[in-house]
């Protein structure tokens, strides 16, 4: 379970950025004091515009960086205090992070579960499950860097996973991923939240977020616009799809300009 | 957090000996270009040498007086020309080469020296090319030559030869004992300059890609994932850059040892040098390694460091080309310098680990002073360490963008 309360994230901007953004701020409030719950058995949506705060909310749910104000509890453990219990407990993929192209799969998977402690056994027997589940076991011995962009992120997949977490925070899993790949990743994620555990996934897809999530979050400007299952998000926005439902809270926001 | 250590400490060496590219980069092509390098400037520079030594002088004289002129002729390896071309004519001829010296003597030059009472002295006006090391080794030859002639003169004014003994001198080359026995002085300056270079640039390259290349890839933000601390993540890069820096340093080295058959004419104070006189006795030898491991710490931190606050490989070579020439600078000073030191010295990082591998190698090594080395390097390294360690922890180090 993640519990975040009052979350709320400043970045003091480089002189360069200051000067890309046109204007003369010298920090930029990416989150203003967010607030929301995941339960187990669970897939909760966070959907967005870009910069709207949903990737800097996931790194601090990572432990990537740290809150500026606000808490964030996984499990129990809490995110500044306990920053590696948490990391045991949560996968995180995101584009940003990257393997290195120089070693196979074999190794690099082998690497990450001795960094979570994994006994020899527990990383063969786990990687192999996950090495069939996302068809990586013809390449186990490929150089990462001669393969496919698609195999490359289900390999960042398989070693996010490797460790059996009970969180798992996905920002855009399903991005550069072929229509039967994708779908093997979403019904991943499903078969996850069925044995209990917490899933958080961030798309633009609103088709992926229709038919994976139970609850979703919009957020726009560092702030939650709208949160609930998805017949509330319909209700609250008197629209029947969430492409809709995302379009009406986009306007109320002031559109292109405040989000 | 040793299990972790060593788990990042055995990845970085993975990454750096199972790609053939970075092997042939960091320890073949040192090894092989400075062996290449030294033997080939080594063999040049005995080529010259013997060039000059079996060249036959042209030299060219003007009013030369027989009794000189007939030193100059019993000389084999001189050619002397009796003539009567003008200066500006066997200036033209030298900077051509057509001639190496040419000297002028005073007209009536031996009635003046016979004459000589205590007023003005005869001239003698000698013309050489400094552009050509014939010409320079010939002013040195005519300047000899001139010198006998001059002691002739002299033992004929006093009576014979005998009058211009005046003392005798005998100087010795002491004994030193098998213990104290250093090596050549030559290659005892040479050495530690090279060992300080090729530590800092065998780690130089690879420190670079290792942290800043893995910040600019986002590899190095996929460990922070995990649930060991990001102080153990840069010391496991940082015990690998040590093992690899040490490794080039040796590859570095065995080129110049390879090279030491043709090299030895000029890395050598006496012209020449033999393996034997390379061996250290064991408490040399661990002193030395105890130097050599103070500036690997300092080195491979420092280069850390540097590569940490950078946000791609490009910055970081901008970032850490100054502090290589300061440690260029550094190895050369103490190169040049004496080995006799101020106490004071002992204190200065990086030279104060040369100055000791220095006074090894000259069998005068100073246990107590290794030791403050040592010591120094390490407050520095660790102080590294934690700086290392903090920028780890920085938001703005780790995610730039």
């Amino acid at each position: 379970m993640i519990k975040v309360s009052g979350l709320k994230k400043t970045f003091r901007l480089s002189k360069k950025q200051m000067m890309e953004n046109g204007n003369k701020e010298k920090f930029k409030v990416a989150v203003k004091g967010i607030d929301f719950e995941v339960f187990d058995n669970e897939i909760f949506g966070l959907l967005g515009p870009n910069g709207a705060g949903k990737t800097t909310t996931m790194r601090c749910l990572a432990t990537l960086i740290s809150p500026t104000e606000g808490s964030i509890n996984v499990n129990g453990f809490d995110g500044e205090k306990e920053g590696a219990s948490v990391r045991r407990q949560l996968a995180f993929l995101t584009s940003e992070l990257k393997l290195d192209t120089h070693f196979t799969p074999d190794y690099t998977t082998r690497f990450f579960g001795r960094l979570h402690g994994l006994s020899e056994a527990s990383i063969e027997s786990r990687m192999n499950h996950l090495f069939e589940t996302f068809d990586v076991t013809p390449f186990r011995h490929t150089k990462i860097g001669d393969l496919s962009t698609g195999m490359k992120q289900k390999l960042s997949i398989v070693v996010s996973l490797i460790h059996d977490p009970q969180v798992i925070i996905f920002d855009e899993p399903t991005n550069g991923l072929d229509i039967i790949t994708a779908r093997t990743v979403t019904e991943y994620l499903k078969q996850l939240k069925t044995q209990g555990k917490t899933v958080i996934i961030s798309t633009h897809m609103m088709h992926v977020a229709e038919r994976l999530c139970d609850r979703i979050a919009i957020i726009m400007n560092g702030e939650i616009k709208a949160i609930g299952t998805l017949e509330e998000i319909y209700q609250m926005t008197g629209k029947s799809t969430l492409d809709d439902a995302f379009f009406r809270l986009y306007d109320l926001a002031g559109g292109e300009k405040n989000v | 957090m040793f299990k972790s250590l060593m788990i990042i400490m055995k990845k970085e060496l993975r990454r750096v000996f199972t790609d053939r590219r970075l092997v042939i980069t960091n320890f073949v092509l040192p090894m092989a270009s400075i062996a290449l390098i030294y033997s080939i400037m080594g063999l040049m520079i005995s080529r010259t040498t013997e060039e000059i030594e079996s060249h036959v002088t042209k030299l060219y004289g003007v009013n030369v007086p027989a009794a000189v002129e007939m030193i100059f002729k019993s000389d084999e390896s001189i050619a002397f020309t009796e003539t009567d071309i003008g200066a500006d004519e066997a200036e033209s001829m030298l900077l051509e080469g057509e001639i190496d010296y040419y000297v002028v003597f005073e007209p009536g030059f031996e009635e003046k020296v016979a004459d000589q009472n205590g007023g003005a002295v005869p001239t003698i006006d000698g013309y050489y090319s400094p552009k050509s090391d014939v010409s320079i080794e010939a002013n040195y030859k005519v300047g000899a030559l001139l010198e006998a002639y001059r002691n002739t003169v002299l033992a004929s004014r006093l009576g014979g030869e005998a009058f211009l003994d005046v003392y005798a001198l005998s100087a010795s080359e002491i004994e030193i004992p098998v213990e104290d026995k250093g090596i050549d002085r030559g290659i005892a300056n040479l050495v530690p300059m090279l060992v300080s270079i090729f530590i800092f640039a065998g780690a130089m390259g690879i420190g670079m890609d290792s942290i800043a290349g893995e910040k600019e890839r986002g590899t190095i933000a996929t460990m922070l994932l995990t649930p060991v601390d990001r102080g153990v993540i840069i010391g496991g890069k940082v015990l690998s850059l040590s093992v690899v820096a040490v490794i080039s340093m040796a590859s570095s080295f065995i080129g110049v040892l390879l090279s030491i058959p043709f090299s030895a004419n000029f890395l050598s104070a006496e012209g020449s040098f033999d393996m034997s006189q390379m061996s250290l006795g064991g408490a040399e030898l661990f002193m030395f390694f105890v130097c050599m491991i103070g500036l690997v710490g300092m080195y491979v931190t420092i280069i850390s460091v540097l590569s940490m606050m950078a946000n791609s490989l490009k910055e970081a070579g901008a970032y850490i080309t100054p502090a290589y020439m300061i440690v260029m600078i550094t190895a050369f000073m103490n190169m040049f310098g004496s080995a006799d030191t101020e106490p004071l010295y002992q204190f200065i990082p990086i030279y104060n680990n040369l100055l000791n591998m220095k006074q090894i190698l000259l069998g005068d090594a100073n246990f107590g002073s290794v030791m403050i080395a040592f010591g120094t390097s390490t407050v520095i390294t660790l102080a590294l360490l934690i700086v290392a360690r903090s920028l780890m922890h920085k938001e703005k180090v780790v995610f730039p963008s």
